[in-house]
């Protein structure tokens, strides 16, 4: 490794994907029957579906209160368990507003600002890698050092500078948490693009004359999905992290509006008398972020076990 | 070594300058400080003559030649809401911000590595199962959640430490760990990986076909193979700290550092000195990757004179 | 010097008893066996050659031997016994592991610690496994280098690998290896990669040396060549599994089992020029797709109805003559 490379946690190896070169209906098979014998993937599977569920059903839920309903005679109410009712399982904040449905709320912008923003990271990242790896030259020189730039730059200091500019919203929040994850994409594109580029089908089309743009699109891309949704939910837990680290600082959604990281910060001053707020908030982030790292981590060792295999297969214990 | 450094160093200088340079267009040509300070409901004459006062109507190009020339001295510009040179605002926080990450890196690296050996020494039994879960749910916690709950238990439940401020090494533990298991749990999955990679490697196979210990093999051996892989962690945690986790630790603790400084100024309209807290981290970035290379050609003379 | 036990002719006792040794390696496929129902014997002063091409399991046997096995991979079942003791023990293993079986491995490159010079990987060896002190680690180590035909030793201690040729770093590693004065040398491939002629006195090196010191070489290794010049008894190994073993004249004269058949024709010959070179037909070994029979059925030219049904056992046709196929019936067989 070298000191430039990616510093997002542990990212797929950069050679060529044996599981992105079947058939992309064994992969699904292997992928199924691999999940199986993973307990992890499971649980981080079922996190992911349970809190996607609930942001999207949340609100018609029969048994959620109306997440901005104040009620100062009932505010501090603490969670079942520590002298609470049922009428607020998890509690109630400064303002007498239903906890569980603020977490519910808020689980709707955590997720999608996050989502979003990845999304235009992976394929604007994308995009640039598969150009840089697949023109090289120039170009290529230029992306790679505005790739490195990026690197010094990190996206809180991005966002700092941006919000003092233009003052706190929810769109440069995303836009923040794009441009500090774009450059991830572009690294493992442009890597694999140079393995696969050297490789016999490519370079059969571009004998038999197809353009580049045709090549990069329908030969190149296909091969590099595996990876990049892999990189994608990776990149999605720091998404959601940096965007909860954003709220807190008060530079995305603005209330009345909740989001978890907003909560936090509404909560800290209430720690000693309603230590609840700022822990339920916080562990709704852990929890849907732990589910997207351990569905990462999976898919992970999906594609390393597909390279381990190789190597065992080649080398008995070499 | 010497050219290698010097070519490092240039890049390094580069990096900066483009950064930088980034910097002043956002906030000078999307924007401009006068604009910044003043309420959205100012005039057109108000802002025009704030404008003159901060010297925004003289062009961009002598602008930008201020800019450039007063970085090189080390001059950030004037403070709005303070009236001091920015400068001096940042770097009278900046010891605040460097002990704050010291002490996190100290947490980072005194948790990492034993807890990668053990887990690389028990390779699929409980113990690296166990450090897995910790690595898990420490780098899935948002770091100032995880403050919180530190000053819950520590400060307000137990008493045992003061829950906010800097006042002395006491103040300095919580924060150190609220920055520093994340990195902890990163980097000790790294140490272990770097060390069951390394023992699968032929020289420790032939070491440990010697009858040495799989303990010994890992810490006479591999340890040292790792060490480099390592310092490129902890330089990147080093990096993250410097722009991410001390900004929202520092708010949590109300620690007074570059960071809360920031967070104050961007509260107070203070565009100038978001601008210059931001230029001192992102060198502080730049300068640390620098010396990550650096450490990284003295521990294993085979790294690439890329 | 001689560590040898034997008294008399010292031809005839066993070292090194390996029986029904098997090794797996999970997959997403299932387990594979790297080794299957492996068993072999190692005599005092012999030297037995095993010889299969890459894939064959080879070289896992040879760490299997000293109880080792990479992970995820395991030991399923078998027995190793040296001297009577069992070495998957690990108490056993670790006193006789480097100190009365020791190991060179195919590629001195990246056997030898990077980061530790030559004088320093000896000298942990004697403190640490021989429990020399003083000044006695740098006689011994010196005396070692010498023994292995370096010259120039004092200087060669403070060289790291890498500023080493290949054949310089394959004698530091059988001075490695000697240094506990072991009674068995597993040598794994240790002339893979060199240049012919350093090919040549590596082997003459190791075998002087067996002489010499009165130890038991156990050579792995995919080139008949080697087996030929260096050992009094071969076992060819394929997909795991030993399919003949014979002495070492009497495998070159008459081969029996077709894939040591294919072995040999595959391999140009000083001696006789009148036989065409031919290779093995078919695909080399994917482990992922074993038959439930005979490993070998598919490339077999032999091959029958019957043999995919189970793999042949190792049957003895003649003196200390052992074959694994169907078509070869043994002793006493119909």
């Amino acid at each position: 490794m070298t000191a430039t490379e990616n510093p997002v946690g542990p990212a797929p190896d950069t050679g060529t994907d044996a599981a992105a070169t079947g058939e992309s209906v064994t992969v699904m098979g292997d992928l199924r029957s691999h999940l199986l014998k993973s307990k992890a993937g499971i649980a981080g599977i079922i996190i992911c579906f349970l809190f996607a569920l609930v942001a999207i059903i949340g609100p018609w839920l029969p048994f959620i209160k109306d997440p901005a309903q104040q009620s100062l005679p009932d505010k501090l109410t603490p969670p079942v368990g520590w002298g609470g009712t049922w009428s607020h399982p998890l509690g109630t904040d400064q303002l007498g507003r239903d906890i569980l449905a603020r977490l519910i709320d808020g689980a709707r912008i955590s997720l999608l600002v996050s989502l979003v923003a990845v999304i235009i990271a992976a394929i604007l990242g994308t995009a640039l890698g598969l150009i840089a790896g697949y023109i090289g030259g120039k170009i290529d020189t230029l992306i790679i050092s505005a790739a490195d730039v990026q690197m010094a730059f990190p996206g809180v200091l991005a966002g700092l500078i941006l919000v003092a500019a233009f003052g706190p919203s929810v769109w440069l929040v995303i836009i923040v948490i794009a441009i500090s994850s774009w450059m991830v994409f572009t690294r493992v594109g442009r890597g694999l693009v140079f393995t696969l580029k050297t490789s016999l089908y490519v370079e059969a089309s571009e004998l038999a004359g197809a353009s580049s743009r045709r090549i990069m699109w329908r030969h190149l891309l296909p091969n590099l999905v595996s990876s990049l949704i892999t990189l994608s939910v990776l990149e999605l837990a720091a998404a959601i992290l940096s965007e909860s680290a954003f709220a807190f600082l008060g530079f995305g959604v603005q209330p009345p509006r909740s989001s978890w990281g907003l909560m936090i910060q509404q909560g800290r001053n209430y720690i000693t008398d309603g230590w609840w707020i700022v822990t339920f908030a916080g562990m709704a982030i852990a929890i849907v972020v732990l589910g997207v790292n351990l569905l990462s981590l999976w898919l992970q060792s999906f594609n390393d076990v597909a390279e381990r295999e190789q190597i065992i297969l080649e080398r008995p214990g070499g | 070594m010497l050219r290698w450094l010097a070519r490092r160093i240039i890049a390094a200088a580069l990096v900066v300058f483009v950064v930088t340079s980034l910097v002043f267009v956002v906030t000078h040509i999307f924007t401009d400080p006068a604009t910044v300070s003043l309420p959205l409901e100012a005039t057109e004459e108000h802002r025009a003559n704030r404008r003159a006062v901060l010297g925004l109507d003289r062009p961009l190009s002598v602008q930008y030649w201020d800019f450039v020339s007063g970085l090189v001295v080390g001059d950030l510009g004037e403070s709005f809401w303070q009236s001091q040179p920015a400068s001096k605002l940042v770097f009278e926080r900046l010891p605040a911000t460097l002990k704050l990450v010291g002490g996190a890196i100290a947490v980072t690296v005194l948790l990492a590595a034993p807890m990668g050996m053990l887990a690389a020494w028990w390779e699929r039994r409980f113990a690296d199962h166990a450090v897995l879960g910790f690595s898990m749910v420490s780098i899935s916690a948002p770091p100032f959640w995880i403050g919180y709950l530190l000053i819950i238990v520590f400060a307000v439940q137990l008493g045992w430490v003061p829950t906010f401020g800097s006042s002395g090494f006491v103040s300095l533990i919580l924060p150190s760990f609220a920055i520093g298991l994340a990195s902890a749990g990163r980097l000790a999955q790294m140490t272990r990986r770097g060390i069951v990679e390394e023992l699968r490697k032929p020289y420790a196979v032939t070491a440990l076909s010697r009858g040495f210990s799989r303990s010994y093999t890992i810490v006479h051996h591999t340890f040292r193979n790792v060490a480099s892989g390592f310092v490129t962690m902890t330089g990147w945690e080093l990096t993250r700290m410097f722009t991410g986790y001390t900004v929202v630790i520092e708010v949590v603790f109300a620690w007074p550092g570059v960071g809360r400084l920031a967070i104050h100024a961007i509260e107070n309209r203070d565009l100038i000195l978001v601008q210059a807290a931001v230029v001192v981290l992102a060198t502080l970035v730049v300068v640390t990757n620098l010396l990550v290379d650096i450490a990284r050609r003295l521990i294993d003379p085979r790294v690439e004179l890329a | 010097m001689s560590v040898s036990t034997t008294g008399g002719d010292g031809r005839t006792e066993r070292l090194l008893e390996v029986k029904d040794l098997t090794v797996g390696f999970p997959t997403r496929d299932g387990t594979v066996l790297g080794v299957d129902g492996l068993t072999l014997n190692v005599g005092s002063h012999e030297r037995l050659g095993v010889v299969g091409e890459s894939g064959s399991g080879k070289s896992v046997m040879g760490l299997a031997i000293l109880g080792m096995v990479l992970p995820p991979g395991r030991i399923m079942g078998g027995s190793v016994r040296w001297k009577g003791e069992d070495v998957l023990d690990e108490a056993v293993a670790n006193r006789v592991r480097g100190r009365e079986i020791a190991m060179i491995f195919q590629d001195p490159m990246v056997s030898l610690n990077p980061l530790k010079t030559v004088g320093a990987q000896l000298r942990e060896l004697l403190q640490r496994r021989v429990g020399l002190q003083g000044s006695a680690v740098r006689k011994r180590s010196l005396e070692l280098l010498d023994m292995v035909g370096i010259a120039n030793a004092p200087e060669r201690m403070k060289a790291y690998a890498y500023e080493l040729s290949g054949g310089m770093r394959q004698r530091v590693m059988i001075a490695a290896a000697l240094a506990c004065e072991p009674t068995l040398l597993i040598a794994d491939e240790p002339t893979t990669g060199l240049d012919v002629t350093i090919q040549d006195q590596i082997l003459t090196l190791l075998r002087n040396l067996s002489t010499e010191l009165g130890v038991s070489v156990l050579m792995i290794t995919h080139d008949l060549g080697v087996v030929a010049q260096f050992c009094d008894r071969v076992q060819v190994m394929y997909a795991g599994r030993i399919v003949e073993r014979a002495p070492i004249a009497e495998m070159f004269a008459d081969p029996q089992h077709p894939y040591s058949l294919g072995l040999l024709q595959s391999v140009p010959r000083v001696d006789r020029d009148d036989r065409e070179l031919t290779g093995i037909p078919g695909e080399p070994l994917d482990r992922a797709k074993f038959p439930p029979g005979c490993a070998f059925d598919p490339r077999c030219a032999e091959a029958r109805e019957g043999c995919q049904v189970a793999p042949p056992p190792l049957v003895k046709t003649a003196d200390r003559r052992w074959v694994a196929c169907y078509n070869r019936p043994g002793e006493g067989a119909t």
